[in-house]
């Protein structure tokens, strides 16, 4: 259709948000290993080699998704439906955490000779697929919401 | 910014809802719905998209007296 605009996937404001979204989410990244950097400088290391790693991509990424879903720019104009990602999404962080409970009922811990466990690797992982369909869930009851009081 | 009642009538006129008319030129619902709002500034080609499936012109939807 002559119409339609090129994009294939996402809309020009979903873009416009998502470019803004990246961008503080490089910036919180880049504060994030900062501050890793220097507690791990000044003080040593504050959490296993990996749990770190995973740290450090977790939250950065949760933020982006969690911004993102509650902009309306995380699914495609094309997506018709949400439901297969979102239970998807759910399930693999169901899956984590539970590893993750799994771990600390067989004696794990989440502080190991002072610094955190490799055992939060899992819940970190875990994180930003749960944070995902439950931004969309209170998206969906606040949509809800405010068409009650309309 | 101010919202933008004329795409809104001229959707009514032509009996399309916000849905309808953000499928026809290819952005989501809440992007359509921004724009009435007057929350979301759109591009000049999303604006002649609009123009186009409503049958109206640029002036007659986008310019405020």
């Amino acid at each position: 259709m002559m119409t339609k605009l090129d994009s294939k996937n996402y809309d020009e404001r979903q873009m416009i948000d998502r470019y803004k979204i990246s961008f503080e989410t490089m910036l919180l990244t880049f504060v994030l290993i900062f501050i890793s950097g220097m507690i791990n400088i000044f003080h040593g290391p504050w959490a296993a080699g990996n749990t770190q790693m995973m740290i450090l991509l977790s939250i950065p990424t949760s933020y982006f998704a969690v911004r993102v879903v509650l902009k309306r720019a995380y699914f495609s104009v094309r997506q018709k439906s949400y439901a297969v990602s979102l239970i998807l999404f759910g399930a693999t962080g169901l899956l984590n955490l539970g590893n993750f409970v799994l771990d600390l009922m067989n004696g794990g811990s989440i502080i190991e000779n002072g610094v955190l466990s490799e055992d939060l690797f899992s819940f970190f992982l875990a994180l930003p697929f749960i944070l995902i369909p439950a931004a969309y869930f209170i998206l969906k009851q606040t949509d809800k919401n405010n068409a009650e009081d309309d | 910014m101010v919202k933008n009642l004329k795409i809104k009538a001229a959707r009514a006129l032509m009996d399309m809802t916000q849905k309808d008319l953000a499928e026809a030129v290819g952005v989501t619902r809440q992007t359509m719905n921004a724009i009435e709002m007057g929350d979301y500034n759109p591009t000049l080609n999303l604006c002649v998209s609009i123009c186009k499936v409503l049958g109206k012109t640029l002036d007659d939807l986008f310019w405020e007296e």
